[in-house]
């Protein structure tokens, strides 16, 4: 392991994730931006290489460290602005840890220092990034161009050296400076991400009931085990909740800056998987029901609705039209992977089936996919399930704008599976379909966090733990965002009675 | 420090307690998280891998056979003075039919362990093979292909393991 290197490494992916949120002028907790910052400088990075091979850079170390260095160099300089016109304010930093978030937190680190440990230690194995990926970035260590003697072999039993550049891109920076295997790339983005998931949690929930939540969430079985095994869907994950999050950032503040921001998430979750492009078209009907509902005017509308899909077909396209087209020696022709027969919609509902069946319920009457579920997934559906259904008995005055979006990401991803199961045969059950679902999970941490069950809970602890004094600030909560009076009028067993 | 807190820390300790004593997460922890520290496995424990930091040994203790096989037919190039070799590489159906218990890794994950160029039965430059895996006795062993019968022989014999596993399979051929 080159400590050094992964420093610098470290550095490169905070200063361009900072220097973009400078950019969008996304301002957040200092947590939250060094987080996010973290989670965007994966992405950001990995366009080094990609771009340098666009150019015909050759792709060596030190070209590479160049790389870094302009790219970080290029997205602060709206900062580096600020900083000699002496506009910029130090962060204080406040860790506001409470004695009952240790034993969540502990287990948190001591599960997690496992996957970093497994994700430095074991080489890349999934068969999908051995095929494909693993091999090219290896290969372009070696050769110092992307291009290199992978493309000059039997490809016929694979389309893995096809896919989105961005784990290769990744591997190859790793590879170069940071260890042999690379990885830890994988590291940065789920422990970042995942210590998000809670803040996100706990901005809402009293820290007890988010703690629980979380527990649920990160011992998700096949979840977790994608934060060491290397492969695209956990990264697309990441990036497709972080474009839901900042959509109802901005349906909540009408902040353009907030949608601009959002449509850069959506666009990397298609840079890491292409076909996120369909779930993402799925998402404009959402947008218009809110421009209708603000009366944004049809032009803008339609302006807006373009920027929206505009951005992801670009990275689309950047790699699909561009670098597949003309820069690799392979041919690839899209249509002949996409079904021919659109009029039969049965594929469709099959696979609606039979995902909702299996991966969800577990009800199979192969023995080996009976529970599947639980082993994938653990208990985390059935909590979700569980909370929104005593949420529609009881509590369905207190649905917020983001418990809404959130439930139709949930959809969006519900439906989109099947669909892209439907639009691309090899899309198949138990691989594609089954880590897609996971972009499903944080929608559902995202929806729990406003749910009404939960708020109650976490307020009727609040009002425990510390009694109110007249006059003191309360925290905020769904039910003052969905627009109650006063904090009296929160559903705490005290006002229930 | 608040009494209300310290509760809510036993009771948060209780809920763990729990969580991690139920069948499922109880044995999830077991299996994927404590076995770093005792294992059945020896590789898996964090004793083993710390004392075992060479990379090689990383890939041949998870990679296993896969690996251990590119590389041994690497070697055994090597040392034949084969220059730019592509070798045919054999289907998993007839290392089932030779009852040999190997995964053989597909072309480009071949060359991805040991920088040497593979072929299947199939591919479109299978009649440039020059080198051969082939069962004999129970053993795998590299053969060179001296000329084109030789070469339709083995090509065959590839073939039709997969034309028997796709007919008890009840495929077309």
């Amino acid at each position: 392991m080159n400590f050094t290197g992964l420093l610098f490494v470290l550095i490169g992916h905070f200063l361009s994730g900072r220097g973009t949120l400078a950019i969008f002028n996304i301002k957040l907790k200092p947590l939250i931006t060094f987080l996010l910052s973290m989670i965007l400088g994966v992405a950001l990075l990995s366009l080094v290489p990609f771009i340098m091979q666009l150019f015909y850079i050759p792709i060596t170390h030190t070209n590479v460290i160049l790389g870094v260095a302009v790219l970080c160099l290029l997205l602060n300089i709206p900062t580096l602005i600020k900083l000699k016109n002496g506009n910029i304010t130090m962060p204080k930093l406040n860790f506001n840890l409470q004695l009952y978030e240790i034993p969540v937190l502990l287990i948190f680190t001591i599960v997690m220092l496992v996957s970093i440990w497994r994700c430095f230690y074991y080489p890349p194995f999934a068969r999908d990034m051995l095929s494909g990926p693993e091999a090219i970035a290896e290969f372009t260590v070696r050769e110092k161009t992307m291009i290199n003697s992978i493309f000059s072999l039997n490809l016929e039993s694979t389309n893995n050296h096809l896919k989105p550049p961005y784990a290769t891109d990744l591997q190859i920076i790793y590879k170069m400076l940071v260890s042999p295997f690379g990885q830890v790339w994988l590291s940065v983005l789920a422990v970042s991400f995942l210590i998000w998931a809670y803040a996100i949690l706990r901005e809402k929930l009293h820290p007890f009931i988010a703690g629980i939540i979380f527990l649920f969430f990160f011992t998700m079985p096949d979840p977790f085990a994608y934060t060491y095994i290397m492969l695209f869907d956990y990264s697309n994950m990441v990036f497709f909740f972080a474009g839901f999050y900042f959509l109802i950032q901005y349906l909540e503040k009408k902040q353009y800056n907030l949608f601009l921001f959002s449509v850069l998430l959506f666009g990397i979750a298609t840079y890491i998987r292409l076909e996120t492009l369909v779930l993402e078209a799925l998402i404009l009907p959402l947008l218009f029901f809110y421009f209708r509902k603000d009366k944004v005017p049809p032009v803008k509308m339609l302006i807006r609705f373009a920027i929206f899909l505009i951005v992801p077909f670009f990275f689309y396209e950047i790699w699909m039209g561009v670098f597949i087209k003309h820069y690799i020696p392979v041919h690839f022709n899209v249509d002949q992977e996409l079904n021919k027969n659109f009029s039969n919609l049965s594929p469709f509902f099959e696979r609606l089936g039979s995902m909702t069946k299996i991966l969800i319920f577990g009800i199979s009457d192969n023995p080996g996919q009976k529970d599947i579920n639980l082993r994938l997934y653990g208990y985390f559906i059935y909590l979700f399930m569980l909370i929104l259904i005593v949420d529609i008995i009881f509590y369905r005055k207190y649905f917020t704008l983001e418990s809404k979006v959130a439930l139709y990401g949930i959809l969006v991803v519900y439906l989109g599976l099947p669909l892209l199961g439907y639009l691309i045969p090899w899309v198949d059950l138990m691989n594609t379909t089954k880590r897609g679902l996971y972009k499903m999970f944080p929608l559902m941490l995202l929806y729990m966090r406003n749910s009404g069950l939960l708020q109650m809970l976490s307020n009727n602890i609040r009002n425990w733990e510390l009694p109110q004094i007249p006059g003191a600030k309360q925290p905020k909560t769904a039910m003052a965002n969905a627009g109650q009076p006063k904090p009296a009028a929160q559903p705490n067993k005290k006002n229930k009675k | 420090m608040n009494f209300k807190k310290i509760i809510l820390f036993v009771a948060a300790c209780l809920i763990l307690l729990i969580f991690f004593n139920t069948t499922f997460y109880g044995n999830w922890f077991q299996t994927k998280i404590y076995r770093a520290w005792e294992s059945e496995a020896e590789v898996e424990t964090f004793d083993y891998q710390w004392d075992h930091m060479d990379p090689v040994q990383r890939k041949i203790d998870k990679l296993s056979s896969t690996y251990t096989f590119s590389q041994q037919v690497a070697e055994f190039l090597k040392k034949k003075g084969a220059k730019n070799p592509l070798v045919l590489l054999p289907t998993q159906e007839y290392m089932k039919e030779r009852q040999i218990d190997l995964i053989i890794p597909e072309p480009i994950v071949f060359y991805y362990h040991c920088g040497i160029k593979g072929a299947w039965y199939n591919s479109a430059n299978v009649n440039q093979a020059d080198w051969a895996i082939v069962a004999k006795n129970g053993e795998l062993t590299i053969i060179p292909i001296e000329n084109q019968p030789e070469r339709d022989a083995i090509i065959a014999s590839y073939k039709s393991a997969v034309d028997k596993a796709n007919q008890a399979a009840g495929q077309p051929k």
